[in-house]
């Protein structure tokens, strides 16, 4: 049998995964027992769950595909631990490359050997993360609680700016691809979807305008929780009929 | 706020970090030890140095960026998980945002961390329904390019999906913050082509610069 689909994998998997539920729900549970200590409502509680949950479903759909594809070059149980855990397909897809190329064979049929080389260079290479916060992240966090406490406004506003980063980066690549695409200003690179992408992200924006919209007429507040999800999926829905149109 | 239960959440922190970073590190070792092999170390070196600083770089920088996002909880809980600029950062920002408390408040802390747990236990759950269903779910992807297309990870439309409804919230609450790295980004991707392929750098720089010019505002009393 091969190793890659071997029942070692899949049984440290089902260890690994079962911790990182216990986990999850051990900091769950004490965060909300917290939150009760502080006085704060259920409602408020509740309300933070059900957003981050209902959030979380759509975008892990995409990670579902990131596993099925790595799996062709790890074995479905090791892509199913990786990307469980921190890691990410384009990293270990990178791992498992410069590993393979070491090696002079192709990342999709390593011999048991090369792959165990790869199997340690992912582990290494996210190790970094968890090292720092059992060494440093007390002493980080500290800092930026220092800096809050000084001067709350500022660090309002630092958390803000932080953000930006992200909506900036992923969200403007979108914008870009799409203005390229469209108009054929730019240089060089293959703009795949890139219409489709930048209409549907437009879509998604103006999704959550409207349930803003219906949201303070009606005064549904139930429906907050809901405006995100609801968007990201219409918009997607969307972008079936803009991916038919380019 | 650094508290009592804020001590005790770095302690717990630390403790169960460990003990991820066991179990992960058992997954190559215990492998070795079954199958009976020991890793190529040629490839493994070469791997290694190619790979391992700059993964190192890149998660550093990524708690520095993330964590003040994330609260001590929630950091020491994504950094087990992952996925935390298209998932975790932006579901404990909201979760915050909507309840009106700052992330280093004590309620902060609670609600991040609630966000972070919920959104680590739905990923969890959806990959292992994945794993279950990998084999008809492979199939299907075979026979519908238009499912692929859609949910492909860099070319499919989820992420745009995402960001735009998420963007047009954070925008429309802060544009002076975003203005300046937004249209710089899209500029940057539009005629430096290099830019898509090393798209991740970005972030944090985009970050500092928003740090920079915010700080800028602040001082001349524009936000």
């Amino acid at each position: 049998m091969d190793f890659r689909e071997g029942a070692y994998l899949y049984i440290i998997g089902v260890v690994i995964v079962l911790f990182v539920l216990v986990q999850s729900v051990y900091f769950l549970v004490r965060a909300v027992k917290r939150g009760k200590e502080l006085g704060m409502s259920v409602k408020v509680m509740k309300d933070a769950a059900v957003s981050s949950g209902t959030f979380s479903i759509v975008p892990s759909v995409p990670i579902v595909l990131a596993m099925i594809t790595l799996a062709a070059t790890l074995g479905a149980p090791f892509s199913w631990i990786r990307l469980s855990v921190i890691g990410s397909m384009t990293y270990e897809t990178m791992a498992a490359g410069e590993v393979a190329k070491a090696a002079n064979v192709a990342a999709g049929s390593m011999p048991i050997d090369v792959f165990a080389a790869a199997m340690w260079v992912m582990t290494l290479g996210i190790a970094i993360g968890p090292i720092f916060n059992i060494f440093g992240l007390k002493r980080y966090q500290k800092k930026i609680a220092d800096i809050s406490r000084r001067d709350p406004k500022w660090s309002k506003i630092l958390v803000d700016a932080l953000f930006m980063g992200i909506i900036a980066v992923l969200g403007g690549q979108y914008v870009a691809k799409g203005i390229a695409a469209f108009s054929g200003i730019g240089t060089g690179a293959t703009y795949v979807n890139g219409q489709a992408q930048l209409l549907t992200l437009i879509s998604g924006a103006v999704l959550m305008l409207i349930f803003g919209g219906i949201i303070k007429a009606t005064k549904a507040k139930w429906l907050e929780n809901f405006a995100l999800p609801l968007s990201m999926i219409g918009a997607i829905a969307l972008s079936v009929v803009y991916h038919g149109m380019f | 706020m650094i508290n009592e239960f804020s001590e005790r959440t770095h302690r717990i922190g630390r403790i169960w970090t460990a003990a991820a970073m066991g179990l992960i590190l058992l997954v190559p070792l215990l492998f070795c030890l079954i199958y009976g092999v020991l890793p190529e170390w040629n490839a493994f070196a070469a791997g290694a140095i190619g790979i391992v600083p700059m993964f190192w770089a890149i998660g550093l920088i990524e708690i520095f960026n993330y964590s003040p996002m994330l609260g001590s909880g929630g950091t020491y809980l994504a950094f087990v998980t992952g996925n935390l600029a298209n998932m975790k950062v932006p579901a404990a920002k909201v979760a915050m945002d909507k309840a009106g408390v700052s992330v280093t408040s004590d309620e902060g802390e609670v609600l991040s961390t609630i966000a972070v747990a919920v959104s680590s236990i739905v990923t969890t759950l959806v990959l292992i329904i994945g794993l279950l269903l990998v084999i008809p779910i492979s199939n299907w992807i075979k026979g519908d390019e238009l499912l692929r297309s859609v949910f492909d990870l860099s070319n499919g439309y989820v992420i745009p999906a995402l960001f735009g409804a998420l963007g047009v919230v954070f925008i429309s609450k802060s544009w002076k913050l975003a203005i300046a790295p937004v249209v710089l980004m899209i500029l940057l991707f539009l005629f430096v082509p290099a830019t898509y392929g090393i798209a991740s750098i970005f972030i944090p720089l985009m970050s500092v610069l928003a740090v920079l010019l915010a700080r800028l505002m602040y001082k001349k009393d524009i936000i």
